[in-house]
């Protein structure tokens, strides 16, 4: 239903009825039901993050043209293609503030240029986070959100300098700590503190004493792939940012394919796709996520593959070398 | 897709609302007052490692405390700020936090 509704430019609440009686006449295996707290579909595309597909502020980076022809497997994981690479199995953690955007984006930057040029250089999700902001980041706003797509776009301009986790190595280390989101507390992720962390500062200063402009790296192009062939064929040179809905349910995954069953809409949420593969029938994408490497299944997802689930096949870019 | 951007306010759900008014306690303490109503009645939601909260509580007489809640993925949830001398008319917004 939600999916319908984003399709539609504005819905009213006397549509979403004639949607879902649509719906639940089709026999389809799922059940639609008008939603109580949404007046129409502008709420909805307001839920999901402020800024989904649609929205005049929404930026979509135009498609690559050289995808066609790649060949496929049936099953992908960019840490088994590039085992040099092993920043592609870096989990990370952005900590109590809404950098996804940065992460997402950064994790494909240092992937992608890992595959195809053999670098394997954790880049600074702290520069991104704190540094692409503005009409050049699609009015990205560090730790109030941003978006992935627009963040790979500023990279192939501005560039992004090299940075790990929390106390890490490299020009711009995150400066946000990690903690544990999950009981209880170990050693590793202490508890997380009540009193979180403002957006970092864009200081332009290398703490490692390196050059900040030059240690900037740049892509060569950004670009949207949309559709799941598409996708599985820019996944054979390196992961790609994704974005996708977050419902309530979401935070307590352990196993399996996710997909959405219960829980309102708590908002957009970045990610990287590392691959895809079919458990127990279920067709999925193999995603990491950036809530340390305690969370879900040693920190990455999987997700229901081919139906857009929670919009997670909607707005995929990539970045090339 | 704004990720990790505010959602529009919305109402809470049942389990929510519970996660809310059991940190009753926490805001009373933080702004040195009881409630005898405390009735959480919209919030804007964040998604970070979890999930923020910023939500309008009706505390009675037309007035209303807002407080950043933190949701981590399986932990209870936290008070990490509250702002008070707020009405009805008061939109929720995102804030840092101040405690």
């Amino acid at each position: 239903l939600m999916l319908l509704a984003l399709a539609a430019s504005s819905v009213s609440a006397q549509e979403f009825h004639m949607m879902a009686q649509k719906v639940n006449s089709a026999g389809r295996n799922w059940v639609a039901e008008v939603p109580t707290r949404f007046n129409s579909s502008d709420d909805v595309a307001q839920l999901c993050g402020t800024w989904m597909p649609g929205h005049p502020k929404y930026v979509k980076l135009p498609e690559h043209p050289g995808l066609d022809g790649i060949e496929v497997p049936a099953s992908f994981d960019a840490r088994a293609q590039w085992p040099k690479c092993t920043v592609i199995g870096e989990i990370r953690d952005q900590s109590a503030c809404g950098s996804c955007w940065a992460f997402g984006s950064t994790e494909t930057f240092e992937d992608r240029r890992c595959a195809q040029t053999g670098v394997n250089t954790m880049m600074a999700a702290e520069d991104t986070a704190s540094c692409c902001s503005g009409f050049a980041c699609g009015f990205s706003q560090g730790c109030d959100g941003g978006q992935p797509g627009a963040a790979l776009q500023w990279m192939t301009s501005t560039g992004v300098v090299t940075g790990g986790l929390y106390k890490g190595s490299g020009c711009r280390p995150y400066t946000l700590a990690p903690c544990a989101h999950h009981v209880p507390a170990t050693a590793k992720y202490p508890k997380c503190p009540a009193q979180e962390y403002p957006t970092p500062q864009c200081t332009k200063h290398c703490v490692n004493g390196a050059n900040y402009e030059q240690n900037k790296a740049t892509g060569k192009n950004a670009y949207s792939v949309t559709g799941v062939t598409r996708i599985e064929q820019a996944l054979q040179k390196g992961t790609v940012s994704a974005a996708f809905t977050v419902y309530a349910d979401f935070p307590t995954y352990k196993s399996g394919v996710y997909k959405h069953t219960s829980g309102a809409a708590l908002g957009g949420h970045a990610v990287a796709i590392i691959g895809y593969g079919t458990e127990n029938g279920e067709a999925y994408w193999l995603v990491k996520n950036s809530w340390n490497n305690e969370w879900g299944a040693a920190g990455l997802f999987k997700i229901l593959k081919g139906v857009d689930e929670c919009g997670i096949e909607s707005s995929i870019s990539a970045i090339d070398f | 897709m704004m990720c990790g951007g505010p959602s529009a306010a919305r109402q809470l759900d049942e389990t929510e609302t519970a996660m809310v008014v059991a940190l009753k306690g926490a805001v009373e303490a933080a702004t040195k007052e009881t409630y005898a109503t405390f009735t959480p009645v919209a919030a804007k939601t964040q998604v970070v490692a979890g999930a923020n909260y910023f939500v309008k509580i009706d505390v009675g007489g037309d007035k209303q405390v807002h407080a950043r809640v933190y949701k981590a993925p399986a932990d209870a949830a936290t008070l990490a700020g509250v702002q008070t001398g707020k009405t009805s008319a008061d939109e929720i917004e995102l804030f840092e936090p101040n405690l």
